[in-house]
Order: structure tokens, then C-alpha cells, then sequence
């Protein structure tokens, strides 16, 4: 006979690997965003003159989803692309060349959502029609860092001109700084969580009432951190390949007046 | 061992843990090509196959035959790449594999059933799931720490080695290839307990192939355009050398050069064998 001692030992072992893992990879991806943080932290910050100085873009498909009483497209991010077009960024009283080159594009998330949105009912019943076939809708929305733009440059400086690694309208130092903040809180609550589980789990009198309510938290912890950890990290990918996905539904078209925002700089393909 | 005391004991515990694990190949199998002539029969052995690993084997539908055989989610990674894991200790990567794999394949295949026309496709995934978790749920209710220890301890470890099983036989192939993207297992015992899934490569080109022509098939196609590197004779031995033996995790070679000698053979574009898939995984 197996004890259920035994075993009982072995499943809080693979809890365990488990939860120091989920912490491990977790550390990871928080010691990624704080060696960018370091970078972001001498970025040089300006303004764009002199025409657009980056452009970010996705490639979409949308495909009609199921949804009672509307029609909605969902969008699926099939690749991002960003490039840094060259031109110049006032800096106080400095004005300093950034080199064209493929840096990341950093753009904060409302300029991404409006550029992707839908204007108009004629345009939505345009796109459904396609998003219905089995080959969905091609579509690609490009948004561009313009001149007039507050932007930030992070890369490598000489003299008065820069190869930009990253050309961001958002701070990524503090982008960065949120982030991190998020693995690094959830690394002891996850450990934290697991610790509390194993004891509850060990609980006199072993294997009683509330030994198996600390093996239910056990099983639930082990089923429930990975999920919570694979978002937790697709929340924090970095903005120039954070998914965008978004939808259009019919409905809010209909409700939206035309010309509400400037959309539809994505181009049906 | 839920209802015989006797047979809690070692044995039968990776005895179960084994079967687990081969119901899943098994539900991999037959969402390639059902077992039953009857598609009902299918249907209904597909709740039998979800209970084996306690996630609903539909599943497998997106994640394996529509996502992974092309190694592309529609220009996104495959949801079980081996690069979504990245300790240097590469045993690590093995063991986490499943932590991130699973979740971003659940992730995947809901977005994939909110398509439209998939309404099918969703309620039988949504009944598998109640099913497994149902079934479970009542067997830890009459006897808990049997049903923890003998039933789910089972379920969870077919399920997790089943998704490792990709990192085991991608991890250092080329999956933009069209003939070095698997790594193969060839022993004939390992072969005839796992039902001809260690020819892996022909599996992923010629899916719709019944399991018991892979062996000849691999022979005739594959082994003439494959880095010798990639027909291992032994699984085991592949992972203590690969996991155990060594610390680092091994570095990409260009294993796809071992094709580009040899005369192609005629194989649909991905495109087309996805397309197909997707027709079949939705008639």
C-alpha cells in the first residue's frame, strides 16, 4: 500500500516546484522590464519636428463572431511591425538627428484602439461581408509617431545624433517601472498563496476537515496560478507587440455618430 | 484503486498515470480520424477521453490539428512552441513547459470557438468539460483523498506530459521546415505502446494518415530528408541526455540542410492542409 502520507508529501512537492517556477519565470520577465527600465531611464525626451518620425503597425484578420443579437468582427493579431522613419526631435535647445533603423515603436494604447476602431455603418457591413468568408478580413492598422509629438528616444547617442532602440509617445521608463511592479508583487502573494494553502493542507488532524479544505486550495492554487501568470505576462509584453485584437460591432457602430474621432487609418488589404 | 484498497500501491498509480497519458494520445488519434464509423460513438467516446485528463479532448481540435500541425496561430506562434519557455537549465524548461502551454492553449482555443459557426464546436467542448470536472467532482465527494491521490493526480499527469510531448519532440527542430520540423522516436516498442506517434514528422505532413502507416510512411518519406539527428532510436535516452545529462539547453543547428539535397516530394502548402483541417475539424 501506498500511504497516504506518502503521496500526500509528493503532490505538495509538485505544488511547489511548480509555484517556485511560476516565480522563477515570473523573475524572468521582471528582471527584462528593469534592464529596460535602466535604458528608458537616460531616454532622450523631445518633441518630433520636421515630419513623422516612426510608424507602428499590425496585421490583422477579422473574423465574424457569434454574437446574439449583433454582428461583431474579433480581430486577430497575426504580426507586428514597427520602424523608426529618421528625422529630428527638439530636446530643449538641442535638435537631435534620431537614425532610421528598426527600433521598437512604443505607442500607448488609446491612440492604437482609436486607430483600429470603425467610423461607419457602410464600412462595417463592407468588412463583415469579407469577415464571414473562411479567410476572414486582411487588414493592416498603422499609426504614426507625427510631428508636434512628445515622444521619448532610447538608444544609443553620439554627439547629436542617436540609433534609436526604442521610439516611445509614452513614458518607458515608467511603463517599464508598472510593469515590474505587477511581477514583482505577484512573485510573494503566488508564494505567499502557496505557502497558505500547504498549511492549511497540513492541518492536525492530518487528512481531517480542514486538511481537505487545504488540499482543495492546493489543487485550485496548481490549477489557477499558471493562467493567472500567462496573462499577468502577456499583460506586461512590450508595447510595440502587445496585442491589440479588438472588435467592431455592429450595434456601436450604430450608435456612434460619423465622423466622432479620427479612425480608419487601417486599410482593408 | 477507487474501489479496491489493494491496489493503492505504487504499481498501479503509475500504472494509471500511464494510461492517462495514453488516453490522450489515443484522443489525439482519433480527432485526426475517428475510432467509431458512427459519429456519435465518436462523439460520446470523447467524454471517456476528457475524463482520462481531465480537460475536454476537443480541445485538441484547435490547438493540435489546426494550430500546432502548421506550427502557426493564423501568423502568431504556435500556443505550444517550445520558445515560450527560457531557463537556461533546461531541465527546468521541461518541467515548466506545461505551466505556460496550457494556459495560452485555453486561452487559444476559446478565442478560436467564438467564430462564428463553431456554435457546435462549443457546446460539445462546454459538455466534455462538465463531464470531466463533473465526474471528478462526484468521485472526490464520496472519497476524497482516494480520488485526489488515484484519480486526479492521474489526469493531471497525462495531461501535462502530453503538452510537454511538444517541447520533447520540437525543442531544436526547425519548424519552418517542411520534413526537419519534429523530432522522431523510432524504437518498435515504444512505437507499438504509443501507436506509431513517435514518427511524428509524416504525422504533422500527411495528418489525415491512419496511425498504423506511419511507420512505412516515415521509412519511404522522411528518413531519406531528415538530420540523422532527428530519428532518435530512444525517448528515454533522449531525455537523460537532453535534461539530465547536461545543463544548457542545446543550440539550434541547421538541420533543414539535410532536405534541401534530396528530391522534393509532392506535400500540399501548409495553407492548404490547414484549410483542409479546418473543413475537416468542422463537418
Amino acid at each position: 500500500m501506498l500511504s497516504r502520507e506518502v503521496i500526500g508529501v509528493a503532490c505538495l512537492g509538485v505544488v511547489w516546484v511548480t509555484a517556485l517556477l511560476v516565480a522563477a519565470a515570473a523573475w524572468q520577465d521582471l528582471r527584462d522590464l528593469l534592464a529596460i527600465r535602466r535604458r528608458a531611464r537616460r531616454a532622450i525626451v523631445g518633441v518630433v519636428v520636421g515630419g513623422d518620425l516612426a510608424e507602428w503597425s499590425v496585421e490583422q484578420t477579422g473574423r465574424a463572431l457569434d454574437a446574439s443579437g449583433d454582428q461583431v468582427i474579433g480581430f486577430h493579431d497575426r504580426g507586428f511591425r514597427s520602424a523608426v522613419l529618421g528625422g529630428r526631435v527638439r530636446a530643449g535647445d538641442d535638435e537631435i538627428d534620431v537614425e532610421a533603423g528598426d527600433g521598437e515603436v512604443w505607442l500607448d494604447d488609446d491612440r492604437k484602439r482609436d486607430a483600429a476602431a470603425c467610423a461607419r455603418a457602410a464600412d462595417f457591413d463592407a468588412a463583415y461581408a469579407q469577415a464571414r468568408k473562411a479567410k476572414g478580413l486582411r487588414r493592416e492598422v498603422r499609426v504614426r509617431v507625427r510631428e508636434g509629438e512628445h515622444v521619448f528616444v532610447v538608444g544609443e547617442r553620439s554627439g547629436k545624433r542617436v540609433a534609436a532602440a526604442i521610439v516611445s509617445t509614452l513614458d518607458p521608463a515608467a511603463f517599464c517601472a508598472r510593469k515590474a511592479l505587477g511581477f514583482a508583487l505577484f512573485i510573494p502573494l503566488e508564494l505567499l498563496a502557496c505557502a497558505a494553502a500547504t498549511r492549511l493542507a497540513l492541518s492536525a488532524p492530518h487528512f481531517g476537515r480542514a486538511s481537505v479544505a487545504g488540499a482543495i486550495a492546493c489543487l485550485a492554487f496548481f490549477l489557477g496560478v499558471t493562467p493567472l501568470a500567462v496573462s499577468l505576462r502577456e499583460g506586461a509584453r512590450r508595447p510595440h507587440e502587445a496585442f491589440l485584437r479588438s472588435r467592431w460591432s455592429r450595434a456601436a457602430v450604430a450608435r456612434e455618430p460619423a465622423n466622432s474621432r479620427e479612425i480608419l487609418r487601417s486599410s482593408p488589404r | 484503486m477507487y474501489f479496491v484498497p489493494r491496489c493503492r500501491n505504487i504499481a498501479f498509480l503509475a500504472a494509471a498515470c500511464a494510461f492517462s497519458f495514453l488516453s490522450a494520445v489515443v484522443g489525439h488519434n482519433t480527432l485526426h480520424q475517428g475510432m467509431f464509423e458512427s459519429k456519435r460513438a465518436n462523439v460520446l467516446f470523447r467524454y471517456v477521453l476528457s475524463f482520462g485528463g481531465l480537460f475536454p479532448i476537443s480541445a485538441v481540435i484547435p490547438s493540435h490539428n489546426l494550430v500546432h500541425h502548421h506550427f502557426d496561430d493564423d501568423g502568431q506562434p504556435d500556443w505550444a512552441a517550445p520558445t515560450h519557455v527560457r531557463f537556461e537549465w533546461n531541465l527546468l524548461n521541461l518541467i515548466h513547459f506545461p505551466n505556460v502551454a496550457g494556459p495560452l492553449t485555453f486561452n487559444g482555443v476559446q478565442r478560436w470557438a467564438r467564430v462564428l459557426g463553431r456554435a457546435d464546436f462549443r457546446k460539445q467542448y462546454t459538455r466534455e468539460l462538465a463531464f470531466a470536472f463533473g465526474l471528478t467532482a462526484v468521485l472526490l465527494y464520496f472519497d476524497f483523498w482516494t480520488a485526489l491521490f488515484f484519480v486526479v493526480v492521474p489526469q493531471l499527469w497525462g495531461a501535462r506530459w502530453f503538452l510537454r510531448i511538444n517541447i520533447i519532440q520540437h525543442d531544436g527542430c526547425d519548424t519552418s521546415s517542411e520534413w526537419n520540423h519534429s523530432r522522431n522516436f523510432v524504437g518498435r516498442l515504444f512505437n507499438w505502446f504509443m501507436m506509431n506517434n513517435g514518427y511524428h514528422t509524416i504525422h504533422h505532413n500527411r495528418a489525415g494518415m491512419h496511425w498504423s502507416e506511419l511507420a512505412n510512411a516515415h521509412a519511404r518519406e522522411v528518413r531519406p530528408r531528415i538530420d540523422p539527428s532527428l530519428d532518435e532510436p530512444s525517448m528515454s535516452w533522449y531525455l537523460a541526455r537532453t535534461y539530465l545529462l547536461r545543463y544548457s539547453r542545446p543550440k539550434a543547428r541547421d538541420v533543414a540542410s539535410a532536405e534541401r539535397v534530396v528530391a522534393p516530394v509532392a506535400l500540399d502548402s501548409r495553407e492548404a492542409r490547414r484549410a483542409q483541417a479546418e473543413s475537416d475539424a468542422l463537418a
